[in-house]
């Protein structure tokens, strides 16, 4: 019965239901591109955030909720006087509903090169346990 | 009665480069695209002509650019006769037997350019790649310095 329903979950993560994209934006940051793959047993967002700091990074599951928060500083503050200027600097933020299928405690993350990397492995489904009857 | 002006006009090399700084735009080689839209985020952040920003400091000038995910070996800032050329690849790693759900991010061959104003660059020029950005740092020359002057208050 459970291994039913986790699989009925899985086969609507394919589609793509899992991890899609939530409606709600902030306005004071920028949208971050991402890539999001799946695998057999896991998800991958991928996520291009450049000029942010390690401590900067906030993942967090919340009601069904995946959102990454990226705090980017104003670098050129004490830098100097910007005179030319194509591209803005601002905190980055992207969020995503995501399934039941998701083990949301094993989410791991990597940063480098600007680019976070975000892993959701899927929920395994429980083994049917064989429990050995013994002869008194 | 005539007043006799001690002050000139600064028609140096300190106001020529800032001029030359200020129409820095108007001179690039390959204008970037996204530079002519609100916001550049919106887009993938890596173009054929990535978008730069660029700070003038007491000593130096800066250039500046997103490269996320582009690794040093892939990157290549050269000088040839005052003109200052960003080149490099993005590469996106496939991931093996994985279905892609969403794709925002290009693999892509970059390349910007732009003739360096003069009183910068003649010097050594220092560049860094640092949690994916990159940046060039120019010395200005001797006579373009910004030299602060102390104020004592009283």
């Amino acid at each position: 019965m459970t291994t039913n329903t986790t699989n009925k979950q899985i086969n609507s993560c394919t589609t793509g239901t899992c991890v899609s994209e939530s409606a709600i934006k902030r306005p004071q940051s920028y949208r971050a591109p991402v890539d999001v793959y799946e695998t057999e047993d896991r998800y991958l967002v991928v996520a291009d955030m450049p000029g942010v700091s390690l401590d900067g990074i906030e993942i967090s599951v919340e009601d069904k909720m995946l959102t990454i928060d990226a705090t980017v500083e104003d670098r050129y503050l004490d830098l100097g006087r910007v005179r030319h200027q194509e591209y803005g600097i601002a905190d980055f933020h992207r969020s995503f509903r995501i399934g039941s299928g998701i083990s949301a405690e094993d989410i791991v993350a990597d940063y480098s090169d600007g680019v976070l990397q975000v892993t959701l492995p899927k929920v395994v489904p429980a083994k049917a346990r064989r429990i050995e009857v013994r002869t008194a | 009665m005539t007043t006799r002006t001690m002050l000139t006009p600064a028609s140096n090399a300190v106001s020529n480069l800032r001029n030359e700084l200020d129409r820095l735009f108007d001179r690039v080689a390959t204008p970037s695209l996204g530079a002519m839209l609100p916001h550049p985020h919106f887009l993938d952040s890596m173009r054929a002509n990535p978008a730069i920003n660029v700070i003038e400091r007491d000593d130096t000038v800066i250039v500046e650019a997103e490269m996320p995910g582009v690794s040093a070996k892939d990157l290549e800032v050269s000088i040839t006769d005052r003109i200052l050329t960003i080149e490099g690849t993005r590469n996106v790693e496939l991931i093996d037997n994985a279905e892609t759900i969403r794709r925002e991010r290009s693999a892509v061959r970059f390349e910007r350019s732009f003739r360096l104003p003069e009183g910068v660059g003649d010097e050594t020029i220092e560049a860094s790649l640092e949690n994916g950005i990159l940046a060039i740092e120019l010395p200005k020359s001797d006579l373009c310095r910004t030299h602060r002057v102390a104020i004592t208050q009283r």
